[in-house]
């Protein structure tokens, strides 16, 4: 029996979300131990575990993907169960029937379940034949181009090539004229290969002008599945979604109800245990749905469930993963307001979202009622170049969609962040777009030609700053002005501290 | 004393000396001086009082570079030496040397030294963050140089490739 107590979790994950269950484990009266690269050393989840170990040098293949190394952290550390977050891990059937067979809980969905779905053409034909809608194409991988070009035709241009071991947007093309078809097959296909390690692609028909909806699921090893409602990720940028509120402002009541029951379905077919998401297209126009594929973990986006619901995913996963039957029922999940989370990365928005990973000279969160920031680092860290360039994920609830955008509005502007480009101005440009208050964006709103017309390629840089820009180098190039600061003043001294790339003042 | 900034964008000379009641006098392109006071109100913050009131500005320097926010933009820029600037001016900035601005590794180098390229053809090809970011060439022309290797992992401002405009006709 796989579900039972347990009393110490290694968290096999970095970042923000290991710093979420970290905290989780903590407030469910759990010790929590993390693994750490050497570029993580001083990193938050380090700092806040009960207790850590370095398993490898920087890149996640020789760290955080050591299945070998953190089983072994694990058992030496003397934990008997492992979360393994979002990424990394997390969708390793094989990682969870290790942590299983070394007598630890596997604090995630059944081996069985997460690797029906860790195959996309497997899971669409699952889904196909549990009667769960999916969007027309094929579900053996394409390999050849001439076969690829006999799909396309037959299901009709536009088309999409997708890794069958994929996500997060990569080893995806969208092809609209046969022509680019072969290029875009041996695109994806290697992007698969170096992404996966699996160059299986897939061709589905491209669904015009889609909503991105998911649905939250909940099920414990009793038996029992429970829907927490949709989220709306329909803002993307390279098929990553960069915005994600709850609930859905299009889809009517019915719809959420038969898509709350298909993804119910899902999770059946494959005997679900744990916290899941089953993504699908949504279709306004048409007001149709089509599965795209469950993710067996939590998601990123979990906050704006929780801000809605008020129930924490993290503590439900624990509870769950201890054997506990589910503590309340369909009808007590009621949705609460609105929530938006922005996911802040450390990325130029000006420049097309290039990553711009460094260090964190100035950095303090912003707060107030209903503002929660979810982040692993603290001001004077870098952001490193070994992983995905998330700082933080910033959400917040308001009691309309309104109030909601206009408190994320404030936080955004309310956020410090000094050294690195981020994410922030597009945040602020896309709350003034008409069509997103509207509500009716679709996926393919953050076009580069959006970008260029509602993104100054260049902040407004007033005389304020160019002052305090002098300013500043003159009192740090001659430390001794500073003791001309008015007596009194409990700044006079001037604040100073090391990076690696020097002092900085 | 006058330096040149850049930050952000926007280049402006700036002439700042000692205000005898403390402070200093700051001029910006040519601009009345005017008194202003600063101090450092963290790591990253400082705050500049002047006639118009107390404004925080998010900012930090480091010899001479200046890392700062506004408007929610992460900018950087640097504070310089005007008779540097000059110098920066004839090696940098050149249009056909082609300069990685992130940190990352060199996975595929498509063209060779003495090879032909046209505007917009891919020159190196650079991971970071599990991100393939493809430099192209911003004018016709031939490869000069190649600076790096297949691998190399970069530095951010390391220059790749340098290619020769392609003669007028």
């Amino acid at each position: 029996m796989q579900h039972r107590p347990f009393q110490r979790v290694l968290v096999a994950n970095r970042g923000e979300i290991a710093v979420r269950i970290i905290r989780g484990c903590q407030e469910r009266g759990l010790q929590a131990v993390a693994v750490y690269s050497e570029a993580d050393t001083n990193a938050l989840h380090v700092r806040l575990a009960d207790d850590a170990e370095l398993v490898g040098p920087p890149p996640s293949a020789a760290s955080y993907l050591r299945a070998d190394v953190i089983l072994d952290v694990a058992a030496r550390t003397g934990c008997d169960a492992v979360h393994p977050g979002y990424g990394f891990l997390s969708e390793s059937a094989e990682f969870a029937q290790a942590v299983i067979d070394a007598g630890m809980v596997w604090i995630g969905p059944p081996p069985a379940a997460i690797a029906a779905m860790g195959s996309k053409t497997a899971a669409r034909r699952l889904m196909r034949d549990a009667g769960v809608p999916v969007v027309p194409g094929t579900v053996e991988p394409v390999s050849n181009p001439a076969e690829a070009l006999e799909i396309a035709a037959s299901i009709g241009l536009p088309v999409m090539l997708k890794a069958a071991a994929g996500g997060g947007g990569k080893g995806m093309r969208a092809v609209f004229d046969a022509a680019d078809l072969p290029a875009a097959l041996a695109g994806a296909t290697s992007e698969a290969v170096k992404s996966f390690g699996d160059g299986s692609v897939y061709i589905e028909k491209l669904v015009d002008r889609p909503r991105h909806v998911e649905i939250q699921l909940l099920a414990d090893s009793h038996g029992t599945v429970v829907h927490l409602l949709e989220r709306d990720c329909s803002i993307q940028r390279r098929h990553q979604k960069v915005v994600e509120e709850a609930p859905s402002p299009v889809l009517p009541a019915a719809t959420r109800a038969e898509m709350a029951a298909a993804a119910i379905d899902a999770a059946r077919a494959v005997d679900y245990v744990g916290v899941g998401t089953v993504e699908f297209l949504y279709d306004p126009a048409a007001d149709s749905f089509y599965f795209l594929e469950m993710n067996t973990r939590l998601q990123v986006e979990h906050p704006v469930t929780e801000l809605v619901t008020g129930i924490d995913l993290v503590h439900a996963q624990l509870r769950v993963a201890a054997g506990e039957p589910l503590w309340f029922g369909q009808d007590d999940v009621v949705v609460n307001g609105h929530a938006i989370e922005c996911r802040i990365y450390a990325e130029d928005a000006t420049l097309g979202f290039r990553p711009s990973p460094g260090p964190l000279h100035g950095y303090r969160e912003p707060a107030g009622p209903w503002v929660r920031v979810d982040s692993g680092v603290v001001e004077g860290m870098e952001v490193p170049i070994h992983y995905d360039p998330m700082i933080a994920k910033l959400a917040v609830w308001g009691a309309t969609r309104a109030d909601a955008i206009e408190r994320c509005r404030r936080a955004l502007r309310d956020y410090t962040i000094v050294g690195v480009p981020t994410s922030i101005p597009f945040f602020l440009a896309l709350f003034d777009d008409p069509d997103f208050l509207a509500g009716v964006y679709n996926t393919g709103l953050i076009t580069s030609e959006w970008l260029d017309a509602n993104l100054q390629s260049a902040p407004e840089v007033d005389d304020v700053l160019v002052a305090a820009a002098i300013l500043r180098f003159e009192a740090s190039a001659a430390p001794r002005a500073e003791e001309a600061a008015p007596a009194g003043s409990q700044w006079r001294r001037p604040y100073q501290w090391k990076t690696l790339r020097g002092t900085w003042r | 004393m006058t330096y040149d900034v850049e930050i952000g964008g926007r280049r402006a000379s700036v002439s700042v000396r000692r205000h005898a009641d403390g402070g200093w006098w700051v001029a910006i392109d040519g601009a009345p001086a005017v008194h202003v006071n600063g101090q450092a109100a963290g790591p990253a913050e400082w705050w500049l009082q002047d006639a118009d009131g107390r404004r925080r500005v998010a900012l930090a320097v480091n010899g001479s570079e200046v890392a700062a926010q506004v408007g929610g933009h992460g900018v950087s820029g640097t504070v310089v030496d005007p008779r540097r600037t000059a110098l920066t001016d004839a090696v940098g900035g050149a249009l056909g040397a082609i300069v990685t601005p992130m940190p990352g590794a060199v996975v595929r180098i498509p063209v060779q030294v003495g090879q032909a390229v046209g505007e917009g053809q891919v020159l190196v090809v650079v991971e970071a963050m599990k991100m393939e970011n493809e430099f192209k060439s911003p004018i016709a022309g031939v490869v000069a140089a190649v600076h790096v290797d297949i691998g190399a992992a970069l530095d951010a401002h390391t220059l790749l490739v340098t290619v020769e405009p392609a003669e007028q006709e």
